[in-house]
């Protein structure tokens, strides 16, 4: 199997223009100047705090540490470099009091229904803090989670706006590093973070690089998986992501409405969310 | 006479006519205290562009009476704006040519793009004719975004002597992988080869701001028949572009190169006939 067929490269510059203009204005129509996101110390989620504070400055802009006690302590430590590298204060709500509560009304249930829990609570703080600070939340989702469904519906899915939501996870490792971001969060091992010792590749049986040029040219390029498998990628890995990427499209959809009459929210009556703005 | 155009890049409010209107006025008072002579706002300037369900709402008819303001304007200045425009049926997508009180040109999008992230011919009717019209500057053409994607279409309007051509668009970014936004250097080729090989003055008029996530990203262009760039505008801010258009030039270039003199309509016409003839009967 090849390592790199596909040449991904963005131009950082001009990507980097487009998300923060997308920023400001996506917020700014909506009446709001500022954003709230989960800082976990990951790559997507610094890359996207920084990408905050170049749109709206660092006064805007409200990273939260959300942590569960199983959360890798590293974890903190790169998160509060991160904010304290672009000047922000970074607030730790500790999370183990509100997923403990529940589970013990629930002391059965495995690390997927714990870990998606973990990420509904994240998410249900993070709308209250946005309400408390008059924000909007900022998401972290990336091209290739969305594509591939890994990530937790109605949890880290849930925000208002995706400025990365059209990176492959390979883009972004290029473009935090074009921006300097601290190495040790460039080249950290990938991971939800859920429970110890989980990894994306792990979890997800594949590597990301291997990932995103399937993705690339399957999605982007709209080749077919036996056109891909030509360019020298197993056909296996090609089925697994075709599959995944199937699977998992409700996510990606606001749940389907029932049409019971001639216009129905959804299916005829089309408008973009910034109508009027 | 050299006349002075200008090119209001500008980020229209989606589906907010109002609002639009008056940044149009705000443009055009601008371009007077410039002593501009034509002002150009991009493709759905009154309306925006990613309309879908609200064409229909806010689709004007030609006797609005926000089009009749513009219109008592343009004795002074001359305007090309664009709008969703109420018909019969579905709404047409637009360019109105305004000019000493009257509206001197429709031009109506016949190629509306309906795939991928476009929807347009969902939502819209297909314009049937692409025409030159006179104007107090000389032969005119418009076209709207996708039709100038279409060779064909500018090349109706260099054999029905247009000297100018006037672009519009809204444009979506999709792709940050080269030193430009995408489309932007594939459309600046083709707008040099229209420029040098049709002998055109082109104004691409672009508009900039967000519709949800696409970004619209601006660059508008005046290009000269020598397909030279002589004025643009920046990536995704508005901006108010000018340029001095000089018909001398456009002479010495019909002249120099003349493609146009020893175009042969004729043959053309009767290949295309054949063309035409050879694919109905299979």
């Amino acid at each position: 199997m090849k390592e790199k067929v596909v040449d991904l490269t963005l131009n950082t510059k001009l990507a980097v223009d487009v998300i923060v203009r997308f920023l400001r204005e996506e917020t700014g129509k909506f009446g709001f100047n500022k954003l709230v996101l989960g800082l976990s110390g990951g790559v997507d989620s610094s890359l996207v705090v920084y990408l905050s504070v170049e749109a709206l400055g660092k006064e805007n802009v409200f990273p939260y540490f959300l942590p569960y006690k199983s959360t890798d302590p590293q974890s903190e430590v790169d998160a509060l470099f991160m904010a304290e590298t672009l000047g922000l204060s970074l607030r730790k709500i500790d999370i183990t009091p509100m997923i403990d509560a529940y589970f013990e009304l629930e002391p059965e249930a495995d690390k997927v229904r714990r870990g998606n829990k973990m990420a509904r609570e994240r998410m249900a703080i993070l709308f209250d803090q946005a309400m408390a600070h008059s924000a909007m939340v900022v998401g972290s989702s990336n091209k290739t989670e969305l594509l591939l469904g890994y990530s937790t519906w109605y949890g880290d899915m849930a925000c208002s706006l995706m400025p990365i939501g059209d990176l492959y996870k390979t883009q972004i490792w290029q473009m935090a590093k074009d921006l300097g971001l601290p190495p040790q969060i460039v080249k950290k091992v990938p991971t939800a973070d859920l429970w110890p010792g989980q990894t994306d590749e792990g979890e997800l049986g594949f590597q990301y690089l291997l990932a995103d040029q399937i993705l690339y040219l399957l999605v982007d390029e709209r080749l077919s998986p036996a056109e891909v498998e030509k360019k020298g990628f197993s056909g296996d890995l090609i089925e697994r992501i075709v599959k995944r990427m199937e699977r998992y499209q409700f996510k990606r959809r606001m749940p389907p409405i029932c049409k019971l009459s001639p216009r129905t929210i959804g299916w005829d009556f089309n408008y973009l969310r910034d109508w009027g703005k | 006479m050299p006349f002075k155009v200008g090119i209001a890049q500008i980020g229209p409010r989606l589906g907010d006519v109002d609002f639009n209107f008056q940044k149009h006025l705000q443009y055009i008072k601008k371009a007077r205290e410039e002593n501009i002579d034509l002002l150009v706002f991009p493709e759905l300037s009154l309306t925006g562009y990613y309309l879908q369900d609200l064409s229909r709402e806010i689709a004007l008819s030609l006797d609005d009476p926000r089009l009749k303001e513009l219109l008592d304007v343009s004795r002074e200045i001359s305007l090309v704006v664009g709008l969703a425009e109420k018909s019969e049926g579905f709404p047409y997508i637009s360019a109105l040519y305004l000019e000493d009180g009257e509206i001197k040109h429709v031009h109506r999008k016949v190629h509306l793009p309906t795939h991928g992230m476009f929807e347009d011919a969902k939502y819209f009717a297909r314009g049937d004719r692409i025409r030159a019209f006179d104007s107090r500057f000389g032969r005119m053409g418009l076209l709207i975004c996708r039709d100038a994607w279409h060779l064909s279409s500018g090349y109706i309007l260099a054999q029905d002597r247009a000297r100018y051509l006037i672009l519009i668009n809204a444009s979506p970014v999709r792709g940050v992988r080269g030193n430009v936004p995408d489309p932007d250097s594939m459309l600046k080729n083709l707008f040099t080869v229209y420029a040098y090989y049709l002998n055109f003055y082109l104004f691409f008029a672009h508009r900039v701001g967000f519709e949800d996530g696409l970004a619209y990203y601006g660059g508008s262009v005046i290009v000269n028949p020598f397909g030279q760039i002589e004025a643009s505008g920046p990536y995704f801010q508005e901006a108010l572009i000018t340029g001095i258009v000089d018909e001398g030039i456009w002479l010495r270039k019909n002249s120099l190169v003349p493609l146009r003199r020893d175009e042969d309509l004729g043959m053309v016409l009767k290949e295309l006939e054949r063309i035409s003839y050879e694919r109905e009967s299979g």
